[in-house]
């Protein structure tokens, strides 16, 4: 009896929750996107290698990351929901992908631009740029296969087994500049050690990175709310909520 | 034993074998997975020798010879310990400089030259403005010149 | 950088003298704006779907 209702409480009681907090991260998102350009583009001092290429760095490396996150936070979810068998775990999942789909490619192409300038080459097959791309395949991936199998439950299933495998992948990306020879030079900045990056440099990535996060958890909430609706289209409170929702519009 | 468990189990078992096939995996295509060779490899005979590979190391200081074609550039990569000649014809990057990273493609010639068909510039991962750079290369070369003078002298 | 910070173009600041040097971005400006305008591309075109996702459901 609890397990069910856990099962059934839960995207009911997180609908509305979802959409309080919404606003406030698309705020944190444009405040710290804004903050973030102006260190970015007037605080920051050009590079004495890489003159004013380098400042690709300010989305290239915030895109990587969050790519990388996001897929993690992804399998977890999805994990979650193969192990407890949680409706909105499944959900969760489905949510984020786009948007770590998206920060791949973002990775990729702003990668492709900068390497052009600096190492001279768009693309190279190294282990760091051709794992990306691996990552961008599994994303996409996921979201096919989920939108292939028309029973929620079982496309849950399916996309949690390839999520999960594909996690093998995200270790790789981050270490592949450490454990093989690559074109791509290693890590800036790591928790082991200090940022081998001027202060200011530094500071406009962490506010990039920031507002990466606070987008993501916008765009994730938002999509969710909608999957959400979508699913649960034939309870009575969904019913309901989508009745309140067109009075308000 | 809930199913519950279970499940959790045979998930956390799935993964760990993943992981496991993925090393493996990996560790059998490890010659594949790296990007360039060293010189020091290359001296082992490591890099194979009729096929096209890359070098990749630092280009040696003072090295760099642009040949009266106007075009045609020979310059040395070096990994400290061995170093190879490089012949390329062509446009080289923007980052490409002497004492900083670089891979080259191409095949080893019977003259021992290393004949690049392309020229890549590895940059390293430090970022600071210009300023900083000279006055890092400035201590550098005052420590430099202090060993020279007093060789293991007061720090 | 006294010079500069009188300039009265936009885009002033330390950096930059002039909004033309600005987006001229020391030879790089392609590759910088092709970065950032196909980011802010993506980003619209996520936010575009997910509001016409919000509508349609």
């Amino acid at each position: 009896m609890t397990s069910d209702l856990f099962r059934f409480a839960a995207p009911q009681a997180f609908f509305p929750l979802a959409g309080k907090l919404i606003p406030w991260f698309w705020v944190l998102a444009g405040v710290l996107t804004l903050a973030g350009l102006y260190v970015a583009f007037f605080v920051a001092p050009t590079d004495h290698q890489q003159g004013e290429a380098y400042r690709i760095i300010f989305i290239h490396v915030p895109a990587a990351w969050m790519s990388m996150f996001l897929y993690v936070v992804m399998a977890g979810w999805a994990g979650l929901g193969l192990a407890l068998n949680t409706r909105l775990s499944g959900m969760m999942a489905s949510a984020i992908a786009p948007t770590g789909a998206m920060f791949t490619f973002v990775a990729l192409w702003s990668g492709a631009l900068w390497g052009r300038p600096t190492w001279g080459a768009y693309w190279v097959w190294d282990a760091r740029l051709t794992s990306e791309l691996v990552l961008l395949f599994l994303y996409l991936g996921f979201i096919a296969l989920k939108s292939a199998i028309p029973d929620p439950v079982r496309a849950d299933r399916a996309g949690a087994i390839l999520a999960l495998v594909g996690v093998v992948n995200v270790p790789i990306i981050y270490f592949s500049v450490q454990w093989w020879n690559t074109l791509h030079q290693g890590a800036s900045v790591s928790l082991t050690r200090a940022p081998s990056m001027a202060s200011t440099m530094l500071l406009g990535m962490l506010l990039m990175a920031l507002a990466a996060w606070m987008y993501s958890i916008a765009t994730a909430l938002c999509r969710v709310r909608t999957i959400i609706l979508e699913r649960e289209r034939d309870a009575e409170w969904v019913r309901m909520t989508k009745d309140q929702m067109r009075a308000a519009a | 034993m809930k199913p519950r468990h279970q499940r959790m189990i045979a998930i956390a078992a799935g993964l760990a074998l993943i992981a496991i096939a993925a090393a493996l995996v990996l560790n059998a295509f490890q010659g594949n997975v790296v990007f360039f060779f060293s010189p020091s490899q290359v001296a082992a005979k490591e890099a194979p020798v009729d096929r096209t590979f890359r070098v990749g190391g630092m280009v040696e200081k003072g090295s760099l010879k642009r040949r009266a074609d106007g075009l045609t550039v020979d310059f040395v990569v070096t990994d400290t310990a061995k170093s190879i000649p490089v012949v390329y014809s062509g446009i080289l990057p923007d980052l490409f400089k002497e004492g900083k990273g670089v891979v080259a493609q191409g095949k080893l010639g019977p003259d021992g030259a290393f004949h690049a068909s392309e020229v890549l510039a590895k940059h390293d991962e430090n970022y600071m403005p210009p300023e900083a750079a000279h006055a890092l290369s400035t201590a550098e070369a005052e420590k430099a010149a202090k060993s020279v003078i007093a060789p293991g002298g007061a720090r | 950088m006294g010079a500069h910070d009188e300039g009265s173009d936009a885009g002033g600041g330390v950096n930059w003298g002039s909004l033309s040097e600005f987006l001229d971005m020391g030879g790089y400006g392609f590759y910088v704006w092709g970065s950032y305008g196909v980011t802010a591309l993506c980003i619209c075109l996520e936010i575009f779907s997910l509001k016409q996702k919000k509508e349609r459901a």
